[in-house]
């Protein structure tokens, strides 16, 4: 696998790791070279890429529980006597 | 934060009434928008709370003239943040490199293993889709601790990952290949639960 990074041939799964990296900080010019060329002999990486790129929207919007009429009338009281408390301690 | 005892002025009558309207009023709004960033509704409600006894406290240094609500949203996000940065150095820390994820896709030669490779097909239906967001909701609830928090923070208000890595004490690589790492296992149970249908 050694001979393949030098041979400017990436593998799958460091091309997958640069189509992170590069979510977070530019790549070098080797890198971003090397990971043109890979896209454009590899579809699933190709394809990968947008699949990363599908899950950060999911998850820049993604709202864990989606429980749209959670009672808070029990919470509103417990915050309400916890403030009263603090209220006449003063 | 801390506070010398003697600086505590006495909340006066006015105070609790205005923090009692306020709580009246925003606290549907704020334990939502806590239970989508938090697994647990515990959780969530214990930090809406925390949040109102903050701002309680708080009270004299809020002018009044700005908007409260946005106010109270700023406190809630700061302990979410707080939250996930305490969830994350309580966790175990796990080495990076030799991942069981990268041996589900991957073969021994580096490559996809090909048979497990989904394509997302009609990527604009899938953000909208429901039951798609519903799994995955649930898949980011299995990541372990760590990757949860790097997740949460990273997304929490779309931070910059510089910012996220200097509140962590992380490196710039281990933190990206966190995020890859997270990635990866949210790949993995997606296509377990998703693409072949096994419930979760």
């Amino acid at each position: 696998m050694k001979n393949a990074k030098k041979n400017w041939l990436l593998t799958c799964d460091s091309a997958a790791r640069l189509i992170e990296k590069r979510n977070h900080e530019t790549l070098g010019y080797i890198e971003s070279l090397k990971l043109f060329w890979h896209k454009r002999v590899c579809h699933l990486c190709e394809t990968y890429q947008k699949q990363s790129d599908l899950l950060n929207k999911h998850l820049r919007k993604n709202a864990l529980n989606t429980t749209q009429d959670a009672d808070s009338s029990a919470l509103e009281k417990r915050i309400l006597e916890g403030l009263e408390k603090v209220q006449k301690k003063n | 934060m801390k506070t010398n005892p003697q600086e505590i002025k006495t909340p006066s009558k006015q105070q609790l009434v205005d923090v009692t309207l306020w709580v009246k009023s925003y606290t549907k709004p704020l334990l939502h928008f806590a239970m989508g960033k938090l697994a647990s509704k515990e959780t969530a409600e214990d930090l809406v709370q925390a949040t109102f006894e903050t701002a309680f406290a708080a009270y004299d240094k809020y002018s009044g003239t700005g908007n409260v609500k946005a106010w109270l949203f700023t406190i809630l996000r700061n302990k979410i943040a707080d939250f996930y940065r305490l969830q994350f150095r309580q966790a175990a820390t796990i080495p990076v490199s030799g991942l069981p994820e990268e041996d589900y896709f991957f073969n021994e030669e580096g490559h996809w293993k090909t048979d497990d490779f989904h394509h997302y097909s009609d990527e604009k239906h899938l953000l909208d889709d429901h039951e798609f967001n519903e799994i995955l909701s649930k898949c980011i609830k299995t990541l372990p601790p760590n990757l949860m928090a790097v997740i949460q923070l990273k997304f929490l208000e779309d931070k910059k990952s510089k910012e996220v890595v200097k509140e962590l004490g992380l490196s710039p690589t281990n933190f990206w290949q966190l995020m890859h790492r997270a990635k990866l296992q949210l790949r993995k149970c997606l296509s377990i639960h998703w693409f072949n249908e096994s419930p979760l």
